[in-house]
């Protein structure tokens, strides 16, 4: 049971792959190039906390809590960088401000980052997340400028992200105060899949002039 | 088992967001093609009223150059040949060493008559029609010649066909276009030009070998001259391509559907 965690690199390698195969489509955007790194940390960190937490059985907290501090910047500044009106953008800004200053003084003080899942860490960027992509679609309503959705790797990369964290939310709330069983890693799996499903979907149909 | 059932709730939980996220999308989706659906008409309403606004410049451009080739025509035209025959009259009656002067200023009227005629011709829209595109700018090249302005050649190959009036003057009026900024800047000794007629289109080549000009450069986007080839072009059904490179001259390649 504990192996079906060799899923995890699995996936990412194919979305690198995918990733790199298409890398024509995205080279013309600094985000874009740097979501392919994005997936190519996410994979070292899948790989590192396969070998270390589930081969050796060692602690991967540092590991696991570095990657969801470095997606949620990540995507927060991906978001920002998709919005054009300056009202929204700040909204973003004050955010990841507000964000950056709560994890701090969170690692800090009260959490422990080597030994303990950032808990409320991961609830609390999710919603950001959710919330820059909710903007960022309200932006695409009003704007004239997309006329196909579909062929843009920015709109994949929304929805991948958008399923993911709104749906990653409630399972961390309750894994405050239960333990982590069956069910939740189902539903975790089932996150991923569907994330990966998106963003390999995106490097598929998107088209260049549409990713810049 | 109190655990299982809390899992259970998360999972539901779960799916009810992720449908209610699904279902924004969808939305979105379904928001955005009605959206495309719309500018894409307004794009097209936008272009139909654009070509009108062409056909009506046109139109009214047509209008004043008729007006202006009647006026050559009948006025200028008319005062000149009183000129005429009031030299003649007086050379009659003049001394012997001034009959020779009078002659000369009288042949340089007639011909001031002819080229006026000539201009009135090129000018009016209906001269156009009923000499057709051919003619017209084969009196063109016989005036630029006469004139000595360049020394102008005409090519026809293929079995020729003429094309609606509509089409005739518009692609004259290109070739004028040409012409003028050819006499204007080019400083070329030559313009050669060709019609071409094949199958189901007619291809129509200018090429002056004047000193040519940078169709990127700013400062040459400025004149509406180059613009109205290509809207004119447009508004005719057909493609225009414009070469120009400094020293090599400049060159119009236009093809007309029949
Ligand atoms: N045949 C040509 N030879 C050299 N330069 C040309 C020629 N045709 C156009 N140009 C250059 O391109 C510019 C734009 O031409 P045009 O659009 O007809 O505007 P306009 O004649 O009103 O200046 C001219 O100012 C001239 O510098
Ligand atoms: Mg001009």
């Amino acid at each position: 049971m504990i192996y079906l965690f060799i899923i995890y690199p699995i996936l990412y390698l194919i979305i690198l792959i995918t990733g790199i195969i298409n890398y024509a489509k995205i080279k013309d955007n600094f985000y874009l190039k740097l979501f392919l790194f994005f997936i190519a940390y996410s994979l070292t960190t899948e790989i590192l906390g396969f070998v270390i937490g589930v081969l050796y059985e060692i602690n991967t907290y540092p590991i696991n809590n570095g990657w969801i501090l470095v997606s949620h910047f990540f995507y927060l500044f991906f978001f920002l960088s998709l919005l054009k009106s300056a009202f929204k953008r700040n909204i973003v800004k004050y955010g990841i401000v507000c964000y950056t200053i709560y994890t701090l003084i969170n690692i800090s003080f009260f959490s422990d980052y080597l030994t303990e899942f950032l808990d409320i860490n991961s609830i609390v960027g999710g919603i950001l997340i959710v919330i820059s992509i909710m903007i960022y679609f309200s932006e695409l309503v009003q704007s004239d400028g997309i006329l196909n959705l579909k062929k843009s790797m920015f709109f994949w990369i929304s929805l991948g992200a958008l399923f993911f964290y709104i749906g990653v939310i409630p399972v961390d709330v309750i894994a405050k105060f239960i333990n982590f069983g069956v069910v939740l890693r189902v539903i975790t799996l089932l996150l991923n899949l569907l994330m990966a499903g998106f963003f390999i979907t995106g490097f598929i149909v998107s088209e260049k002039e549409y990713n810049r | 088992m109190e655990q299982e059932r809390i899992q259970i709730l998360v999972l539901v939980v779960t799916i009810i967001v992720i449908v209610l996220a699904a279902t924004l999308v969808v939305f979105l989706l379904y928001f955005q093609k009605k959206k495309t659906a719309y500018i894409l008409k307004q794009r097209e309403i936008q272009q139909r009223f654009d070509k009108e606004i062409t056909k009506s410049k046109l139109e009214i451009q047509e209008q004043a150059l008729q007006n202006i080739s009647w006026e050559i025509h009948d006025n200028v035209g008319q005062l000149l040949s009183v000129a005429k025959i009031q030299l003649n009259i007086l050379q009659l009656n003049a001394p012997q060493e001034q009959q020779i002067k009078i002659q000369e200023t009288g042949d340089i009227v007639s011909k001031s008559l002819q080229e006026l005629r000539g201009l009135a011709k090129s000018l009016n829209p209906d001269a156009i029609k009923n000499r057709g595109f051919e003619e017209s700018i084969s009196n063109e090249v016989d005036r630029f010649n006469r004139l000595k302005f360049v020394n102008a050649s005409l090519k026809i190959l293929g079995e020729p066909f003429s094309l609606s009036n509509e089409k005739e003057i518009i692609l004259f009026r290109i070739f004028q276009e040409f012409s003028n900024n050819t006499l204007k800047y080019s400083k070329a000794k030559n313009l050669a030009i060709s019609i071409n007629y094949t199958n189901n289109q007619l291809e129509f080549i200018a090429e002056d070998d004047g000193i040519g000009f940078d169709l990127t450069d700013e400062s040459n986007q400025n004149g509406i001259g180059l613009l109205n080839m290509k809207s004119r072009t447009k508004l005719i059904g057909g493609e225009i391509e414009i070469k120009s490179a400094k020293e090599k001259g400049t060159k119009i390649f236009i093809t007309c559907p029949k």
